[in-house]
């Protein structure tokens, strides 16, 4: 499972449960993953509460074993130290692969890969850290439908509402195809909505005999 | 003034019927006799003020809020009481 925190008012993600350990997550810093229907505190997902008791009362070992997606072997970027960035070897691992936990001597993953980091190694980092809420749901165009239901076409609009409540719908359940689907749909609607209304206007006015 | 086309069609009111006469009688200074037009349309319109606002201030609170406002149950609500609002109006003639 990834989850997603809030770093300086911004979401950032996806990231282990290794991973949020090494950032320092506190039991009541904000925490979303995938299938969720909102963020809640870290304390209230098992997975991260056994993780952080375990970080904080023997830091040595790592809560490897709980996390069941592989920690791609990053850290935050240190400005102290840069060069300590080990290997970002993402696309290599199974999820059912323990690498990083393959020597016990070591506290944190990979510190024998030590090496400089290279200009794309830095640039994913970058591209990772400060993150754009990269999966979070997609528009469901709620206020959009609302707006066209009132204005435009009544009976679009309230396909569009639905559509929208279905794609928030879809997304909670973890579903992001489906709510991409009905995200579409909702966009859909509303844009034929909004131009069966702009074409009613001269329908009327030719009928009415203007 | 335009004619609703639903109305045009079928003679009923439809959930935004009104608007238009309600905006007219705003802006002429008449903020009772705008609502009276259609009792729904401010409400609608303080509700997408408020989700369009909200994601402005990007505070943790504002967030929520906002996820709270545009979830499914939300939309579910919404749409509810557009339904509602749209069979009660015809109803008793608001």
């Amino acid at each position: 499972m990834q989850y997603w925190t809030i770093i300086d008012d911004r979401h950032a993600g996806p990231f282990s449960v290794a991973e949020l350990m090494e950032m320092g997550i506190k039991p009541d810093s904000p925490i979303w993953g995938s299938g969720m229907p909102d963020w809640v505190e870290a304390a209230e997902i098992e997975e991260i509460k056994i993780a952080i008791r375990r970080r904080d009362n023997i830091p040595v070992t790592k809560p490897v074993e709980s996390s069941p997606t592989p920690q791609p072997v990053m850290q935050q970027p240190q400005p102290a130290q840069p060069i300590s960035q080990p290997v970002p070897q993402p696309q290599m691992q199974q999820p059912q692969m323990q690498q990083p936990q393959m020597q016990p001597v070591a506290p944190k993953p990979g510190p024998m890969y030590q090496q400089p980091a290279s200009p794309m190694q830095q640039q994913w980092e970058w591209q990772r850290q400060p993150c754009v809420p990269t999966e979070p749901c997609p528009p469901s165009y709620l206020g959009w439908s609302i707006a066209v239901t009132l204005v435009c076409c009544q009976i679009l609009g309230i396909v569009a509402i639905i559509f929208s409540a279905q794609t928030k719908q879809a997304y909670s359940r973890g579903d992001l195809d489906k709510a991409k689907k009905m995200s579409d749909r909702a966009q859909w609607m509303i844009i034929l909505s909004i131009v069966l209304g702009l074409l009613c206007m001269p329908l009327q006015m030719a009928f009415m005999g203007i | 003034m335009l004619r609703c086309p639903f109305k045009w069609v079928t003679g009923l009111d439809c959930p935004g019927c009104g608007s238009q006469r309600a905006i007219r009688a705003f802006f002429a200074g008449d903020p009772g006799e705008a609502w009276s037009y259609n009792l729904l349309l401010p409400f609608l319109l303080l509700y997408l003020l408020v989700i369009t606002l909200l994601p402005l201030c990007g505070h943790g609170i504002a967030r929520r809020i906002h996820a709270a406002l545009t979830s499914a149950s939300a939309a579910w609500i919404l749409l509810g009481v557009v339904i509602f609002w749209t069979i009660i109006r015809n109803l008793i003639n608001v």
